[in-house]
């Protein structure tokens, strides 16, 4: 299998390949194309590197079957400031700009079955600003969840909260 | 959306459940707890609770809280209060997890009708042995009283990150201190009994925080007449800093340089730090990686000045 998925490395390989290394690691998308990256790429990703550990670094051809072609390079991008120690709030920034809600999400999959970290909790407080201050609605529509209250129970679930913590949060639901 | 390869077993999923956001729906409660922990602990409870039988009772299991209460003018400041207590109260009680991480409450609690009580049953409903990050910011505006942090606190030593700004105090000065994973700390003045107790004993500091108005505090130390003290840990150690301005007093803090990557002092008022900038200076020549930011909030003496000076 690692032979097979090796030999359409150097057909499929979009990323740049460095010559000096035999240590490169090649990540195959879930969409069959090989991203090769450092070593050291691969140690931000846990899962990655369990994976490279278990098999005392023979295995340098890791499938990642859950992660799109297009899903990949940001986690790699990712990875790469973060070793360079170049995770600031503007680099944040700009990389949130660039991606919708779907995207958003994907990452956060991506980032957990990785086992990345510090890309998880960062993508975690991407999600939580952005469904922050929403409508109850808004947020089942954001995660694609499905209301499974019934009309009733959603009424009296709202009237217990309402006596909670009233003064706390109607103005949010209001304003949605 | 920008269109997405998928693979075979993406596509089918994709069919199966008629788009990828179920697959959010898919992931352990312990993970979507995670996206809420990232939340002000208000919206966890009021909102998110409302999502879906599932979703109903997530925030229970949170170990992450965010409690805030702004003070308002309109005369209700009281009954607010109290309803946020309430709140406060209501999901510290209704928590099913027992351990809480990270716990970070701002408040007046000079709206309180029993002042500091709720605020102290409140830390010490989160100190924990498993207590990473504690963030305390307690105002009074009629500044007659002040939060006295538990003795309980100094047993927390998972905590990473400390934050205590506001109308707190912490003795530490006869108990002794170890916060052995302590990184990151913002003190404002005053709150310690002993600086210098609580910052030797915080041996893997990397980031401090430090605003202090009145250099009193240092100059009533006794200090040894050599500017370094060092503490028994080899690689630890605190230097002062003489300000001639100030006569013989000693005044400020950089300390542990060997380990820290951050230091952000904030004087007040700007001519103090007008006489101590050559001295960070001459620091920062000698420790290349350190990054001492000196920053002149003048805006804030209003607020927090005292009138000890001039």
């Amino acid at each position: 299998m690692a032979e097979e998925v090796s030999s359409q490395m150097n057909s499929l390989s979009i990323s740049e390949t460095n010559p000096s290394s035999s240590a490169t690691i090649s990540l195959v998308s879930g969409d069959d194309i090989v991203f090769k990256v450092e070593p050291t790429i691969a140690k931000e990703m846990e899962t990655v590197q369990s994976f490279i550990d278990e098999t005392d670094g023979k295995i340098t051809t890791i499938p990642l079957p859950n992660i799109s072609s297009h899903d990949l390079p940001y986690v790699i991008e990712y990875c790469e400031k973060s070793i360079a120690g170049k995770i600031t709030k503007e680099f944040e920034a700009e990389f949130v700009k660039k991606l919708n809600n779907e995207e958003v999400k994907e990452l956060f999959l991506a980032a957990n079955y990785l086992n990345i970290k510090k890309l998880l909790d960062f993508l975690s407080q991407v999600i939580a600003d952005r469904i922050a201050n929403k409508s109850v609605e808004y947020v089942r529509r954001y995660f694609g969840i499905e209301n499974d209250f019934t009309p009733e129970e959603e009424a009296k679930l709202r009237e217990e909260l309402a006596w909670t913590f009233t003064g706390v949060d109607p103005d949010d639901e209001d304003e949605n | 959306m920008a269109p997405k390869l998928l693979s075979g077993k993406r596509q089918k999923e994709v069919e199966n459940h008629g788009g990828d956001t179920d697959r959010i729906s898919s992931l352990p409660d312990s993970l979507l707890c995670h996206i809420l922990s990232f939340l002000p602990t208000k919206t966890s409870v009021a909102t998110t609770s409302l999502v879906s039988r599932r979703w109903r009772h997530l925030w229970q299991h949170l170990q992450v809280f965010y409690f805030a209460h702004d003070s308002d003018e309109s005369g209700q400041g009281s009954k607010m209060f109290e309803k946020f207590a309430f709140f406060v109260n209501a999901v510290l009680a209704f928590r099913k997890s027992r351990d809480i991480r990270k716990f970070e409450l701002s408040c007046d609690i000079a709206w309180s009708n029993h002042r500091c009580d709720c605020a102290d049953m409140w830390t010490r409903a989160a100190i924990n042995p498993y207590l990473e990050e504690l963030s305390l910011n307690i105002r009074d505006y009629t500044g007659e009283i002040n939060l006295l942090l538990p003795r309980s606190l100094l047993n927390c030593t998972n905590l990473v990150s400390l934050s205590l700004v506001g109308q707190i105090k912490m003795n530490v000065g006869h108990f002794g201190v170890y916060f052995p994973s302590l990184k990151w700390l913002k003190l404002q003045a005053e709150i310690v009994d002993s600086e210098i107790v609580l910052l030797s004993g915080c041996p893997v500091l990397e980031t401090l925080q430090h605003n202090f108005f009145v250099p009193v505090t240092w100059a009533e130390d006794p200090l040894p007449p050599s500017q370094r003290l060092k503490f028994t840990d080899g690689s630890f150690s605190w230097t002062f800093l003489e300000v001639d301005s100030f006569g013989k007093q000693t005044l400020g803090i950089i300390g542990n340089l060997q380990s820290m990557v951050d230091a952000c002092i904030d004087f007040f008022p700007s001519q103090i730090s007008e006489s101590v900038d050559p001295i960070l200076t001459r620091i920062q020549g000698s420790y290349n990686e350190l990054d001492i930011q000196l920053r002149h909030l003048t805006s804030k003496v209003k607020l927090y000045y005292y009138g000890k000076l001039h």
